[in-house]
Order: structure tokens, then C-alpha cells, then sequence
């Protein structure tokens, strides 16, 4: 398997549009990268990059360690599942599978021994004499796995291979790359505009937005401690809670007469900020819901609200109530006995010692 | 009805490589012969355009080639310049003569109009009214017959030495459309 290191690496467009700015990323052998941003972001055209299948404009792409720019997409030894889940129509799934390898003039034991190892990898054993209208969505897109398995690739790309399936099957789908990738140990850069897939999938997450990199990290490292105000507001579902305050004698004003203290645990923080325009972050499930020991520890921190919107996810509702003017989301568990409803009057206390601090003046900038 | 599949490969490849591909995914006769290693022409009826719509993001993927392939009904000089023209673009789809130039009038791009011109500039002045008012009257051979005081017979004939003259069957949307935007240049 390989490592991939991207140095300085920019994609300028012949109609002078940049995608891609200054990216530098080093991925270890064997690790799951995943590329999260929004549409536009760039992370198809770095994916694209390393694939070969767009050009360079500066900036050096290692394969282990050898510089692959200028080498052609078929010797990078590089093996990609992309989105739609294209398959031969009139080819088995065994013939389409070995396809690649047949044009490639493999020996033809080869050929079958690759084939029923990825097959067997992926349970698609059953259906290698079935054509791809007689398997389901998910089948192709195992199948379309295998088509990369055989390779025997250094590095596997993967460009959204899950949006086309229902949500069903992605959630199965997500695990069964995982297996396939702890089983491959194949080094993966894996491409989606899905904060979960990101989450639930990488051992490091790339957030992309406008052709930068955010925040490269551990997926828990992340969502703990996000860089700045748009991998707060890009990683985690329900999104967390922002608000614009100031910070005015060592506390939080949000206008309106609200106004929160600041635990000891960032005091020190916030004390050089004094006046500044800041926004508060915290997450809905560091919001909560008729808890005692919230409402005492921060008592400044705990209000009575309306609800607006009682979301029940079966283990847990999502509330949403007005905090100083401001929508705010809480994640509280569901019990038998409590049911909210619109218009209910309930106490909402938040754990400040969760809260974040982005700088306004700063590009939102994470302060803590 | 025969169509010529001009094509670009992004790096170059064993001219075997590619016909085996193709012939493996296309069960018709078809003439494949490579001008130099990343370019070529496809000469086979207009059904491959199906089965390569399927096939190239396959073939993309498989082989990484970064396949573009322009449908023209002739191997002149403006095909070759609109499959240059996809190539700069960075497409790697298939597409067709018709539907690349009417999105480049609509985008007021004027750099294919003389070529365009130049195709029908020798023509018989008949035989273009003859085609344009076919397309007018619906493909209604006699409505058009009618409409032109010509003997339907005459019209049949008009419209077969159009044909082989330009190779382009109107009777064929995209080869109407391609007509109706040349015409309209021309006039």
C-alpha cells in the first residue's frame, strides 16, 4: 500500500477559476481520509488531482514518495469508485469485474482468482452470473467496489460512491466499506458532502470550503475543537448553536438584557477580549431540558422558554426554543413519561463549560 | 445512419486497446482507425452513441483515459475543431456536433460560424431550400413537395443528393437541428 503527500498544490481552470488553493496534506499508508465541504469546495477536483484526471497547475503530488504529476493516471496504480454505479449492462457481474483485467491481457487464473476473492469480500458471490438489472442498488454498487478491489490498487479513490443509494442502504454501505477497508488496509481518500459518512467513516477528515483547507483532523478532534465559525456550523446534526454577543465586564452580553457568565475554566480567555464582538457556540446536546444539576451548576445559564418545534427522533427530541432573540436547538433524551409539545414552557440550561468562542473580527476564527 | 465518432484520449493508448473495448461493448459492425495515438474516428451507425454514453464514464474509470468524443455527421474540418475545442474545455463526455454549436450560439461564441458556412457554400441553392422546407413542413414529404410546385418524385430525389452530399439526414433530429443552425447562418 501507499502514503499520498499533496505540497502546495493549486488548481487554476483555463477560464482562470481557482478551485483548489495551496493544499498540503500528508496521508499515511493505510489511513481513510475523508474530504468533507460543501458543493464547490474543491475536494472532487483534488481527488480528480491525485487521480490524474485533471491536470496540476503547481504544486507536487507523491505517490510513495515519487512525484506523480506528470505520470499518467493508468500507472499511478490508483483504482476509483465514483458516484453513479455504472456497471456493463450486458456483462455479467463476474465479466464486469474482470473486465479491466481481460483488456489489460491478465492470465486468465489470475483473472479468476482476483474476482472470487473480491466477490467473497464483498458476499456478492451468488450473483457473479446475474447482469447488473438483476441486482439491486446496493449489489452495483458492491459490484462496482469489486471492479476496484481487483485492481489490486496502492490507493483507492472514492468520489461520493454512496448518494445515489437510499438511506438505508448508505447507512449499510458506510459500514461495509469500513470492513472492506480494515480487511484492504488500502490507503482511501474518500470524497462527500455528508458530515455523518465524514464522521462515522475517516480516522482524518479534510474540511474543504472555497478551495481551502479549514481543519484537518481526528473526526472527535473536530467536532470538539472546531477551527473556526464554518467547521462549527458544517460538522455536527443538529448544527450547533451560534450567536453574535459581546463580551462586556468578563461575561457574554446577547442584547435584549441577557447575559451569561463565563466558567472559570476560560475566564482567563475571554478577559483579553473585553468589548469585542464574538460569537457563542454550543452544542444541542450541551443544551438541556429540566436537568437539576445543569440548572445549578449554571444557574445565569438556565431559562424558562416556549418551545417552538418538538422534533421526537424516537430515543430523543430535538427542541427548539428563542434565546435572546436567537433560534436555539437543544437535543434532550425522550422519556415515556414527558412528552414536549409546541408551546410547552420548559427549563433550558446550558453546559457553559461546553461552550465555544469564535472572533467575529477574525474570519470566526476559533478562540476556544 | 452512419456517424462519424471523432475522438481524443487525455494520454495516449494501444489503438488495440480501444477497439477491444468498444467491440466488446458493441455488437454492430464499425470502422475504428487512430490518426495518432491519442486521436481517431469511429465510422458506425448513430446506436453507439447509446451504448457510449453508458460506456465512457466506464471506460474513464477503468482505464483512466479521459475519453472525449464528438458525433458529427462528417470527418471535416469543423469536427475536428469542435472536438479540439471539448478537449481545451476539459469534457470527457460524448456529445454531439448539433447540440456543442447551438450551445455556443446561444452563448453568442462566433468562432465555429465560418467553418460552419464554408460546409454549405458549394451546395446546389435547390437543394438547400429543398431541405429547409422540409424541416418547415414537419418532414411532410408532400407538404414540402407541394409547397416547392416540384413533383414528389423530384422532391425525393433533391432530398437523397442532399444527403449524400452533405451527409446529413435531416429526417435525424440532431441532424435537423445541425441544418436548421447552419441554414440560418448561411441566410
Amino acid at each position: 500500500m501507499a502514503n499520498v503527500l499533496l505540497k502546495n498544490i493549486n488548481k487554476i481552470y483555463d477560464n482562470n477559476v481557482q478551485a483548489v488553493f495551496d493544499f498540503n496534506l500528508e496521508i499515511k499508508d493505510k489511513e481513510f481520509i475523508v474530504f468533507v465541504g460543501p458543493s464547490g469546495c474543491g475536494k472532487t477536483t483534488t481527488l480528480r488531482m491525485i487521480a490524474g484526471l485533471e491536470d496540476i497547475t503547481s504544486g507536487e503530488l507523491y505517490i510513495d514518495q515519487i512525484l506523480s504529476n506528470d505520470v499518467t493516471p493508468k500507472d499511478r496504480d490508483i483504482a476509483m469508485v465514483f458516484q453513479s454505479y455504472a456497471l456493463y449492462p450486458h456483462m455479467s457481474v463476474y465479466d464486469n469485474m474482470a473486465f479491466g483485467l481481460k483488456i489489460r491481457h491478465l492470465p486468465k487464473q489470475e483473472i479468476d482468482e482476483r474476482v472470487h476473492r473480491a466477490a467473497r469480500m464483498l458476499e456478492i458471490e451468488q450473483f457473479l452470473n446475474r447482469k447488473p438489472k438483476q441486482l439491486s442498488g446496493g449489489q452495483r454498487q458492491r459490484v462496482a467496489l469489486g471492479r476496484a478491489i481487483v485492481r489490486n490498487a496502492k490507493v483507492f479513490l472514492m468520489d461520493e460512491p454512496l448518494s445515489n443509494l437510499d438511506a438505508k442502504l448508505r447507512v449499510q454501505m458506510r459500514s461495509e466499506i469500513i470492513k472492506l477497508h480494515e480487511s484492504l488496509g488500502a490507503t482511501t481518500i474518500y470524497v462527500t458532502h455528508d458530515q455523518t459518512e465524514a464522521m462515522t467513516m475517516a480516522t482524518r477528515i479534510v474540511v474543504m470550503r472555497g478551495g481551502y483547507i479549514q481543519q484537518i483532523g481526528a473526526p472527535i478532534d473536530i467536532y470538539n475543537h472546531p477551527a473556526n465559525l464554518f467547521v462549527a456550523s458544517f460538522i455536527g446534526s443538529p448544527p450547533m448553536n451560534l450567536m453574535d454577543c459581546k463580551v462586556r465586564n468578563g461575561k457574554l452580553d446577547f442584547g435584549k438584557g441577557v447575559v451569561i457568565p463565563v466558567p472559570k475554566l476560560f475566564a482567563k480567555k475571554v478577559e483579553s477580549l473585553e468589548g469585542k464582538e464574538v460569537v457563542f457556540g454550543i452544542r444541542p446536546e450541551d443544551v438541556h431540558g429540566g436537568i437539576e444539576f445543569f440548572e445549578k451548576e449554571f444557574p445565569e445559564a438556565t431559562f424558562s422558554a416556549k418551545i417552538k418545534v418538538a422534533e421526537l427522533l424516537g430515543h430523543e427530541y430535538i427542541l427548539h426554543s428563542d434565546f435572546a432573540g436567537n433560534n436555539l436547538i437543544a437535543k434532550v433524551p425522550a422519556q415515556e413519561n414527558r412528552l414536549y409539545r409546541i408551546n410547552d414552557d420548559v427549563k433550558i440550561s446550558m453546559n457553559l463549560n461546553k461552550m465555544h468562542l469564535f472572533d467575529k473580527s477574525k474570519d470566526g476564527i476559533a478562540i476556544f | 445512419m452512419k456517424n462519424y465518432f471523432l475522438f481524443h484520449t487525455k494520454i495516449k493508448v494501444q489503438p488495440n486497446e480501444l477497439k477491444e473495448i468498444i467491440h466488446e461493448n458493441y455488437r454492430f459492425p464499425f470502422s475504428f482507425e487512430m490518426t495518432d495515438a491519442q486521436e481517431g474516428v469511429i465510422v458506425a451507425n448513430d446506436s453507439l452513441y447509446d451504448v457510449l454514453e453508458t460506456l465512457l464514464p466506464l471506460i474513464n474509470q477503468d482505464f483512466a483515459i479521459g475519453l472525449t468524443i464528438l458525433v458529427s455527421h462528417q470527418n471535416h474540418r469543423l469536427a475536428k475543431f469542435v472536438l479540439r475545442y471539448l478537449v481545451q474545455k476539459g469534457i470527457t463526455t460524448c456529445r454531439f456536433l448539433a447540440d456543442v454549436l447551438m450551445e455556443r450560439i446561444i452563448d453568442s461564441d462566433t468562432q465555429f460560424n465560418a467553418l460552419i458556412i464554408d460546409e454549405f457554400k458549394s451546395l446546389p441553392r435547390e437543394l438547400i431550400l429543398t431541405a429547409s422546407m422540409f424541416i418547415h413542413c414537419g418532414l411532410n414529404a408532400i407538404k414540402t413537395a407541394n409547397k416547392l410546385y416540384v413533383h414528389r418524385n423530384t422532391f425525393n430525389y433533391r432530398l437523397q443528393k442532399f444527403i449524400a452530399l452533405t451527409g446529413l439526414d435531416i429526417r435525424d433530429y440532431r441532424h435537423a437541428l445541425y441544418f436548421e443552425l447552419a441554414s440560418r447562418l448561411v441566410s
